[in-house]
C-alpha cells in the first residue's frame, strides 16, 4: 500500500483539484458540536476537529428522497434519460461510515436485483477516509470491525499527524486522485507510519463503550429471547424510526408513482423505517408485524443474526454510535445488547 | 444541497431540527445533537416534519367565494374582497382566532391589526397550556415550570398526573432515562399503561381529578411533611388553619386516604423527586383551572415546585398564552362560538390551523360558522374551514419563514427559512400587512426582529435583548425567562366531586387521537385520521365489551341524557372498566354540548355519564 504525506494546509488545494470532475463533499460546521457532509465550496475551511456527523454520509448515496426515473406520455410511455450527475468525492468519511457504504453497496446489488442508483454512486465515488484519533462518547466501532481505521474499503485513508496527514492509497481511484496534484504529496517515512500505529493503539484505550455483540448475536440468532423481553423493549421504543435513518447500514425505503402533470410521471423513492407500522402493512390492510415488539424483533434480527451475516458478509452494525445518540428509549445497539446480556444472565 | 438548523413544529418540546434542502425542495429532517432539548433525538413527527411541506392539500393561491364555490384569484382580488367586511364591521365584532402553531411574530402582527380594528383576539389552544399558565401564575406567581428536562433525568421518584408522555417524546425519553437509572414512577391517571409494568399506577376517576390534589395537601399537612422553607411562606398559616376543620373534605371510595398518605410519605422522604403534569390532567375534569391550581399548591407544599415539567401544548402554545395573556377575556368569544353562539361576531379571521379539527365539538362549531357574516381563513392547507370561508389566504410552513416560538420551558427559539414558499403563500404577518396597508395603517414592521421593537413586542413578557441576541448573532437558543416562585395559597371554591346518576354504566371522556403519534409519514397519518373519523371510533375497555357482549369492531350506541350516537367500538387496553374514550378527531355532532364544560376557566372536558348499548 502506498503511503504518502499531505500537509493539512494543502488539503484545500487538493480538494479543489476535483471540483471540475466531481461533486466534492466535506464536513461543514452547522451548530454547537454538529457537522454535516455538505458540498465543498472553493476556499472553504476544511475541518478535522469533528468526531462524526449525526446525519450519516450514506444520505449522499442513498438519498432521503429522490426521483428514480421520470416517464413521459401515457399511451406510449417513455422513460426519460436521467440527468447526468458528477461522481462524488467525499472527504472526511469516518471508518465506520466507509464500512457502512460497503455494506449498502452489497445490499443494493444482491440477489440479481441491482439498484444502479445507489451502487453506481458508491462505485463511482472517491472515498477519502479520515481515521479517528478521538472517539465520541457513543462510539464503539472497535467492537464491530468498523474502525477506528480500515484495512480496505477506501480510496484514500488519511491519519491525522498534527499538521500533516498520512495518506494511504487503497485503490486505483485513490492512486489517480493523488496523480491530480502529485506536487502536494511526499513519501511517508517508517516513522510516520509508526506514529499512526501508535495513535491507533492509544485510541483503542479511549473508547467509553463496549458492547456484548457476540453473545447478543448468538441469542438473537437462536431465538433465545422471550416474548416478554421484546414487549419490554417495545414499551421503551418511541417508534420514531430515527435509528434506521441514522444507521450507515440501514436501507429501508418505499416507492411511489406520482404525476407531475397529465403527461409526465415520476417514481420517487424515500427513506422509510422498518419500525413504522405502515412499513409492512399490506394492501389488504393486513400487517404481518402490526405490533411494535414484532417490528423491533425484526430490526435486531436483521442487524445481528448469523443468518444475515451469511447473506451480507458481516453483521449490520459498524459501531458508529448514532443509534445511541438518537434513541429516546435507550435501545441503541450497545444498550440493547446490554439488555440482552442482563436478560440472559 | 443545503442545510438549515431550525426548530421542530411538532409539539411544545421544541426540538432542534436540521432540514436538508435540494434545489428548493425539502428532502429530509434530522436531529441536532448539540440542541439543549433534543440532544440528537427526534420523535416520529420531527423525523417526518417535511412531509407536511409537500402535502397535496397545500394552499398556494388565494381563494374567494363566488356563487357557492371558491375561485383562485390574485392577491389583490382577495384583499379587495376582504377589505369591505373588515372596514365596515362594528368595533368589537371582528374576532381573530389564533392557532398555537402561529409564530410569536405573527401573533404580534395579529395583535397590532386587531388593535387598529378594535377587534378581539382569542387563541384556540385546547391542549391545556392556557390552563397551566393561569394556574402557574395564580399559585406560583410565574409563567413556566422547570427550565429543562434534567430534573426528570436525575430524579429518583417521579409523580405523573394525567400525562400521556408518548405525545411529548422528549419527556418520555427523560422518563426512560430516569427509570433506567432506577427511578420509581407513580402515575395518577384514568388511563392505564399495560406495558409499563415497572410503574405504580394509581387509578383516578376523571370526576375525582379535583379531589386528589386536596387529599395530597391534607396528607402533607397532617403528617408534617412540609419543608420549613414552605411553612414560612405567606399564606401558609391560613391554609393550614383551613385543614383544622376537615368536614368540608369529601370522602372518596376510590382514592383512599391511607394510600395517599403512603405515597406522600415516600415522596417527601425521597431526596430527588420530580413531577410531570400532562395534558389529560389539564383538560379533563370538573374545573381544570381549579384542579390544576390545587395540584400546584400541593406540590409547592411538598417543595417540588422547581422540579415540575408540563407535558402539554403545540409548537407555540406557550408563546400564544404569553402574548395573549392581556386578552384573556376575549376567550369567551371562542367559547361562545364553540357552543354555537355567533351573536357577537360579524367577521371571523382564523389564523394558523384548522379550528374545526381542534375543536372538541366540531358539530356545534360548524353550525356557528354557517351563521358568521364573513369567514377569512389564513392557513397552509385546505382545512375543514374551507367550506365556510369567504376568502382564503395561503400562509407558510415553519420551514419557509424566519420567526420565533416558545417551548414548554419558556425557551424562545428560531424558525429559520430553509426554502421559498410556493406560489402566493406568505407569512401571516405579510398578509396582515397588506390588509393593514389597505385599511390605512401605516406603521408595519418588516423584519421579524422589528416586531419586537413595536409596542406589542416591547410589552410582551420576553426580554428584548435576548430576542435581539437570538436574531443578530444567529446564536443558540437562550433561556429567557428565569422566574422566582411567589407562592399564593387558595382553598378550593366548590364541590370536589361530581354527582353521578344511578343508572350510569359508563362515563365518556375526550382524549387525543393516537393516530397523531403512531404512524409514520404525514400522508399515512391523514389517511388514518380520515378512516377513524369516518368510522366514529369509541374506545371501550375489554371488561365493558365482554359485559355487553360486544366484539371489538362492532357497533355500539352511546346514550346520554341529551342524545345518542353510534360508534364502532374498539377495545382499548388502557381504559379501566366504566370509562369510554372519544378521540378528539371523532366527529361528535350528536354528542351533547355539556361535554364542553368550564369554558369560563379554559377548556376542560367534563366526563359525561352514558349508557352503552349493543347495536
Amino acid at each position: 500500500m502506498d503511503r504518502l504525506i499531505l500537509r493539512k494546509s494543502d488539503v484545500q488545494a487538493f480538494l479543489e483539484s476535483f471540483l471540475a470532475d466531481y461533486r466534492v463533499v466535506a464536513p461543514r460546521h452547522i451548530a454547537g458540536s454538529d457537522f454535516v457532509f455538505d458540498d465543498y465550496r472553493p476556499g472553504q475551511e476544511v475541518r478535522f476537529d469533528f468526531v462524526n456527523t449525526l446525519v450519516p454520509p450514506k444520505n449522499l448515496f442513498f438519498q432521503a428522497r429522490e426521483t428514480l426515473f421520470q416517464i413521459s406520455g401515457t399511451v406510449h410511455p417513455t422513460i426519460l434519460p436521467k440527468p447526468s450527475a458528477k461522481p462524488l468525492a467525499v472527504f472526511g468519511l469516518r471508518s465506520c461510515d466507509a464500512s457502512g457504504l460497503a455494506f449498502l453497496e452489497r445490499f443494493f446489488a444482491q440477489r440479481g436485483f441491482e439498484d444502479d442508483t445507489v451502487t453506481a454512486r458508491i462505485r463511482s465515488s472517491l472515498r477519502m477516509v479520515l481515521s479517528c484519533h478521538t472517539p465520541g462518547d457513543n462510539c464503539f466501532c472497535v467492537c464491530c470491525d468498523g474502525g477506528p481505521a480500515l484495512t480496505s474499503g477506501f480510496d484514500l485513508q488519511l491519519a491525522d499527524l498534527g499538521n500533516r496527514l498520512l495518506a494511504e492509497v487503497g485503490s486505483e481511484s485513490g492512486r489517480a486522485a493523488v496523480r491530480r496534484r502529485p506536487d502536494l504529496f511526499s513519501a511517508a517515512t517508517d516513522a510516520d507510519y509508526s506514529e499512526k500505529v501508535r495513535q491507533l493503539a492509544a485510541v483503542d484505550q479511549t473508547f467509553n463503550r463496549r458492547s456484548y455483540i457476540s453473545s447478543g448475536m448468538k441469542r438473537i440468532s437462536l431465538a433465545r429471547l422471550t416474548e416478554e423481553f421484546w414487549q419490554d423493549c417495545a414499551a421503551d421504543c418511541r417508534g420514531c424510526g430515527g435509528c434506521c435513518f441514522v444507521c450507515p447500514t440501514c436501507s429501508c425505503f418505499s416507492v411511489t408513482d406520482k404525476p407531475d402533470d397529465e403527461d409526465h410521471y415520476r417514481r420517487e423513492r424515500w427513506r422509510d423505517a422498518c419500525l413504522y407500522e405502515g412499513f409492512t402493512r399490506e394492501a389488504s390492510g393486513h400487517n404481518p408485524r402490526a405490533r411494535k415488539a414484532e417490528r423491533l424483533k425484526r430490526r435486531f434480527f436483521h442487524k445481528l443474526s448469523y443468518q444475515y451475516v451469511e447473506l451480507m458478509g458481516r453483521h449490520g452494525c459498524v459501531g458508529c454510535g448514532r443509534c445511541v445518540t438518537t434513541c429516546m428509549g435507550k435501545l441503541g445497539i450497545p444498550d440493547f445488547l446490554a439488555r440482552v446480556h442482563d436478560e440472559c444472565k | 444541497m443545503g442545510f438549515q438548523v431550525t426548530t421542530c413544529p411538532g409539539c411544545a418540546c421544541g426540538c432542534g431540527v436540521l432540514l436538508e434542502e435540494e434545489r428548493g425542495v425539502l428532502i429530509a429532517a434530522y436531529p441536532v445533537s448539540s440542541h439543549p432539548v433534543s440532544k440528537g433525538s427526534l420523535c416520529i413527527r420531527g423525523w417526518n416534519s417535511v412531509d407536511s411541506w409537500r402535502h397535496p392539500d397545500r394552499l398556494t393561491t388565494p381563494l374567494v367565494r363566488e356563487d357557492e364555490s371558491l375561485l383562485a384569484v390574485s392577491a389583490d382580488e382577495a384583499l379587495e374582497r376582504i377589505f369591505s367586511p373588515l372596514k365596515e364591521a362594528a368595533p368589537g365584532s371582528i374576532c381573530f382566532a389564533v392557532a398555537p402553531s402561529t409564530s410569536n411574530e405573527d401573533i404580534l402582527a395579529i395583535l397590532r391589526l386587531a388593535h387598529y380594528l378594535r377587534a378581539r383576539v382569542c387563541g384556540f389552544d385546547f391542549s391545556g397550556v392556557p390552563t397551566a399558565r393561569r394556574a402557574l401564575t395564580s399559585v406560583l406567581g410565574r409563567h413556566y415550570c422547570s427550565s429543562s428536562l434534567t430534573v426528570l433525568q436525575n430524579a429518583q421518584l417521579i409523580w405523573m398526573f394525567g400525562a400521556d408522555v408518548d405525545n411529548y417524546p422528549q419527556v418520555a425519553s427523560a422518563l426512560t432515562t430516569a427509570e433506567s437509572n432506577g427511578a420509581q414512577v407513580v402515575s395518577f391517571d384514568t388511563f392505564a399503561e399495560p406495558d409499563k409494568k415497572r410503574r405504580v399506577q394509581v387509578f383516578v376517576p376523571p370526576e375525582e381529578f379535583g379531589l386528589l390534589p386536596v387529599l395530597l395537601q391534607k396528607c402533607a399537612l397532617e403528617r408534617g411533611y412540609i419543608l420549613p422553607s414552605v411553612a414560612s411562606r405567606p399564606g401558609f398559616g391560613r391554609l393550614a388553619a383551613q385543614y383544622q376543620d376537615r368536614s368540608w373534605l369529601p370522602s372518596s371510595s376510590i382514592l383512599r386516604e391511607q394510600r395517599i398518605r403512603e405515597l406522600v410519605a415516600s415522596f417527601s422522604t425521597s431526596p430527588d423527586s420530580a413531577v410531570i403534569i400532562g395534558d389529560r390532567w389539564l383538560t379533563t375534569g370538573l374545573r381544570a383551572l381549579e384542579q390544576t391550581s390545587q395540584l400546584l399548591q400541593a406540590l409547592a407544599l411538598l417543595g417540588v415546585e422547581d422540579r415540575l415539567v408540563i407535558a402539554a401544548g403545540e409548537a407555540n402554545s406557550w408563546g400564544l398564552a404569553d402574548l395573549l395573556a392581556p386578552h384573556e377575556s376575549d376567550s369567551r368569544i371562542l367559547a361562545g362560538l364553540l357552543n354555537g353562539d355567533t351573536s357577537d361576531i360579524a367577521v371571523l379571521v382564523t389564523c394558523g390551523d384548522d379550528l374545526l379539527r381542534s375543536a372538541p365539538c366540531p358539530g356545534n362549531l360548524e353550525e356557528a360558522l354557517g351563521l358568521v357574516g364573513t369567514v377569512i381563513v389564513l392557513d397552509r392547507f385546505r382545512n375543514g374551514l374551507i367550506p365556510f370561508a369567504d376568502a382564503v389566504l395561503p400562509s407558510v410552513s415553519f420551514a419557509e419563514m424566519d420567526a420565533t416560538v416558545t417551548n414548554t420551558f419558556g425557551m424562545l427559539q428560531r424558525w429559520r427559512q430553509a426554502v421559498t414558499p410556493p406560489g402566493e403563500a406568505r407569512p401571516e404577518r405579510a398578509w396582515l400587512g397588506l390588509i393593514a396597508s389597505r385599511l390605512g395603517l401605516k406603521s408595519w414592521p418588516g423584519t421579524p426582529l422589528e416586531w419586537w421593537m413595536t409596542e406589542e413586542g416591547a410589552s410582551s413578557p420576553y426580554d428584548g435583548s435576548g430576542v435581539r441576541l437570538l436574531y443578530e448573532t444567529n446564536g443558540r437558543a437562550e433561556w429567557l425567562l428565569r422566574e422566582e416562585t411567589n407562592l399564593t395559597l387558595v382553598r378550593p371554591s366548590g364541590s370536589l366531586t361530581s354527582r353521578t346518576p344511578e343508572d350510569r354504566s359508563v362515563q365518556a371522556i375526550f382524549t387525543r387521537h393516537p393516530a397523531n403519534w403512531m404512524t409514520g409519514a404525514w400522508s399515512d397519518r391523514n389517511e388514518i385520521l380520515r378512516r377513524e373519523s369516518a368510522e366514529q371510533v369509541l374506545g371501550v375497555s375489554q371488561p365493558d365489551l365482554d359485559e355487553k357482549g360486544i366484539k371489538s369492531g362492532g357497533r355500539v350506541r352511546l346514550v346520554t341524557q341529551e342524545g345518542s350516537a353510534v360508534f364502532v367500538a374498539r377495545a382499548d387496553g388502557r381504559l379501566p372498566q366504566g370509562l369510554v374514550s372519544l378521540a378528539e378527531v371523532t366527529g361528535s355532532r350528536e354528542i351533547p354540548r355539556s361535554l364542553l364544560a368550564g369554558s369560563e376557566e379554559g377548556f376542560s372536558f367534563q366526563p359525561v355519564p352514558c349508557r352503552l348499548e349493543k347495536v
